[in-house]
C-alpha cells in the first residue's frame, strides 16, 4: 500500500514537473499536499472518509501520547513535536506560521489497524522548539523524492523559513489495494 | 590603553591582547559542521580547537576552492533575526583569518533542511558556485566567484542536489531514478543538459543522497547496501557495474547502512568506508538514518570487504583524511565528540570532545 502511494506521487510529481511552470507547480503541489478541497486526488479511501477515527484515549502506552516519539502518528516525523511546544498534533504554537506544504507519511492506528495518511506540516518563524525531538523514518525517502522526505525544512509560503516544530495532521484513511 | 593602577615590577612584561590567525595547515585539520549556522575547525592530531565560523541561520556545508585560500558558504539571514526580510548570500571568508571579506546576494530560495554535502558545490574550474534551491520548485543558482556576482538560476524540476564533475558540469539525482547532467559555458550559463535512463528504482531501493567521489567517479550507496558507481567525466553519465556492500544474507541478519554521513573514501588507496548498524535478524527497514556501530572497509579495485572497525560509540558521520597516515573520524551520535581512528589499522587513537553545539557533518580542510 505504501508502494502504491509512492507510485502515485512518483507519477504525479513527474507529470506535473514536466508539464507545468514552476509557479503553477508550486500551486498545484501545495494544494495536493494540503489536501484542502482536493481529497479525491489523494489515495484516500472514500468510503472511510466519513467514519470517525478512534480517539487517542483508547490507546494504551506511548503510542497514544502526542508528547512521546512513539505516538502512532509520528511514524515518519523528523523534528520537534508541536504538541510539546504550545501547539497540538494539528495546530501550530501561538505566533508561528503554518506552512501549507508538507511531506506525508502513512502510519498505522493501533486501535483499528488502519493506515492513515499523515501530513507533517511545519510551523515556522521562531527558533526550533527543541522539545520532544523525534526522528522516525517509516516510508521516508531521500530529498529527491520531496513528498516523502522529512529531511527538508518544509517552511514554504511562509514569510520566515526558520523551523520551529512539526505537527501530524490526519488527512484520511489510506486506500488499500483491491484484489 | 586604559590607565590601570598596576604596580609594575622590574622586568614585568604585560600581555598585549591580539587576534590569532590560523597557523600553517596540518594534514588532519577537519571542519565539523553544526547545521544551526556554525562550523568548527579542529586539528585532530592535537585535539586543538582552531577557530569557528558563524554562517547565518542554517549551515548545510562549506565550499572551498583548490587554488584560493578562501571559504564559501551559502547563508540565509532575516532582517529581524528569525523573521523580517529574508536575504540569501554566498559569503566569502579568508582562510587565514576566518573573517568575512565579501558576499554575493543570491535568490532567497536556497534549500533548507539537514546538512548535506550535496546542497552546493564549486565547478571543477573553481570559477562558479552552484547552490541548490527549493521553494518547493527545484532549481540551481549559479554564482561567478571571480567576478563575485550572481549569474543566473537554472530550473531543474523533478531533480535535486548537486554532484559536480569535469570542468563546468554538475549532476542531479531525479525522482524517477535517473541522473540529470547540466553543462555550463565559461560565463556560467547553461550549455546543454542530458538525462540518463533510470539506474535505480526509487520505490524499491533508493540511493542515499550522501555520496563520495574519487575524481569524476561518484559512489552512492542504496538503502539496501547496493553500491552504485557513476563515471561523470563525460557528457553522458556512465553507470559502472558494481556489487552489494551488504549481501542479502547480511541484510537478513540485520545489517543495514545508515547515518547522516555514512560513506567515506581514501582516494589514493581506493578504499571505501561504510557506516553500518545491526538491529537483529529481520530488522532494520527504514533505518537509513540510524547511527552506525561499525565501519566496514571495501577495496574498490578488488570489490571485496577488507576489514571492519567496531566503534567505541555509535556514530552518525564519518570522514577519512587523504594523507598517508590517514585518520578515520567518527562523530558520535547526538554528542559534540569525535572518535579518531587510524584509518588503516583501525586503532582508536583518541577522542576529541566539547566540539561546539553538535556535529552534523565532517568536511576535510582542503
Amino acid at each position: 500500500m505504501s508502494n502504491r502511494i509512492d507510485r502515485w506521487f512518483e507519477i504525479s510529481s513527474r507529470e506535473i514537473a514536466r508539464r507545468t511552470s514552476r509557479r503553477s507547480f508550486l500551486t498545484r503541489l501545495g494544494m495536493v499536499l494540503v489536501g484542502a478541497g482536493v481529497l479525491p486526488l489523494l489515495p484516500v479511501a472514500r468510503a472511510a472518509s466519513s467514519e470517525r477515527m478512534p480517539e487517542d484515549t483508547l490507546i494504551d502506552g506511548p503510542e497514544g501520547d502526542p508528547t512521546d516519539c512513539e505516538y502512532w502518528r509520528y511514524c515518519a516525523i523528523d523534528g520537534a513535536a508541536c504538541a510539546c511546544c504550545g501547539g497540538t498534533v494539528s495546530s501550530c504554537p501561538p505566533g508561528t506560521e503554518l506552512s501549507p506544504i508538507a511531506w506525508i507519511g502513512t502510519c498505522r492506528n493501533p486501535v483499528d489497524g488502519r493506515d492513515y495518511i499523515i501530513s507533517y506540516n511545519d510551523c515556522c518563524g521562531k527558533n526550533s522548539c527543541h522539545r520532544c525531538e523525534c526522528t522516525r523514518n517509516e516510508g521516508d525517502k531521500p530529498v529527491y523524492i520531496p513528498s516523502r522526505s522529512n529531511d527538508i525544512t518544509w517552511c514554504f509560503s511562509t514569510s520566515s523559513n526558520v523551523y520551529h516544530c512539526t505537527m501530524a495532521a490526519v488527512l484520511g484513511v489510506a486506500e488499500t489495494d483491491r484484489q | 590603553m586604559i590607565l590601570l593602577p598596576i604596580l609594575a615590577g622590574a622586568g614585568f612584561k604585560a600581555d598585549r591582547p591580539s587576534i590569532q590567525n590560523l597557523p600553517a595547515p596540518g594534514p588532519h585539520w577537519v571542519w565539523a559542521i553544526h547545521s544551526y549556522g556554525e562550523a568548527y575547525l579542529l586539528d585532530f592530531d592535537s585535539g586543538r580547537f582552531l577557530g569557528s565560523l558563524n554562517t547565518g541561520n542554517v549551515l548545510l556545508k562549506l565550499d572551498f576552492a583548490h587554488g584560493r585560500p578562501l571559504i564559501y558558504a551559502a547563508e540565509t539571514y532575516f532582517s529581524r533575526g528569525k523573521r523580517g526580510v529574508r536575504t540569501d548570500l554566498v559569503s566569502i571568508y579568508e582562510q587565514r583569518t576566518l573573517a568575512p571579506v565579501a558576499e554575493v546576494e543570491i535568490p532567497a530560495k536556497r534549500f533548507d533542511g539537514v546538512a548535506l554535502t550535496s546542497t552546493s558545490a564549486l565547478t571543477g574550474d573553481d570559477r562558479f558556485m552552484l547552490v541548490f534551491n527549493m521553494t518547493p520548485g527545484q532549481s540551481v543558482s549559479v554564482v561567478d566567484l571571480i567576478e563575485r556576482k550572481f549569474v543566473g538560476e537554472l530550473e531543474t524540476p523533478g531533480c535535486a542536489l548537486i554532484y559536480p564533475s569535469a570542468e563546468r558540469r554538475f549532476n542531479l539525482l531525479c525522482g524517477d531514478g535517473s541522473m540529470l547532467t547540466v553543462s555550463l559555458d565559461k560565463q556560467g550559463r547553461e550549455l546543454e543538459r542530458r538525462k540518463t535512463q533510470s539506474f535505480f528504482d526509487p520505490g524499491v531501493d533508493p540511493v542515499m543522497e550522501k555520496a563520495v567521489r574519487n575524481g569524476d567517479t561518484w559512489y552512492f550507496v542504496s538503502f539496501r547496501g547496493q553500491l552504485h558507481a557513476l563515471d561523470l567525466s563525460g557528457d553522458d553519465a556512465l553507470v559502472l557495474p558494481f556489487s552489494k556492500l551488504i549481501t542479502e544474507q547480511q541484510r537478513e541478519m540485520g545489517w543495514w547502512a545508515g547515518g547522516a554521513q555514512p560513506l567515506a573514501i581514501h582516494r589514493q588507496k581506493q578504499l571505501l568506508y561504510l557506516l553500518v548498524h545491526n538491529l537483529g535478524p529481520g530488522g532494520g527497514v527504514d533505518t537509513h538514518k540510524d547511527p552506525g556501530t561499525e565501519v566496514w572497509i571495501f577495496d574498490l579495485q578488488s570489490r571485496q570487504q577488507t576489514g571492519s572497525i567496531v566503534l567505541r560509540d555509535p556514530a552518525s558521520a564519518i570522514l577519512v583524511t587523504q594523507d598517508k597516515e590517514a585518520l578515520l573520524l567518527a562523530a558520535i551520535d547526538d554528542h559534540s565528540s569525535v572518535l579518531v581512528y587510524d584509518a588503516f589499522s583501525g586503532k582508536l587513537l583518541r577522542s576529541v570532545d566539547e566540539i561546539g553545539r553538535g556535529i552534523d557533518l565532517l568536511q576535510a580542510f582542503p
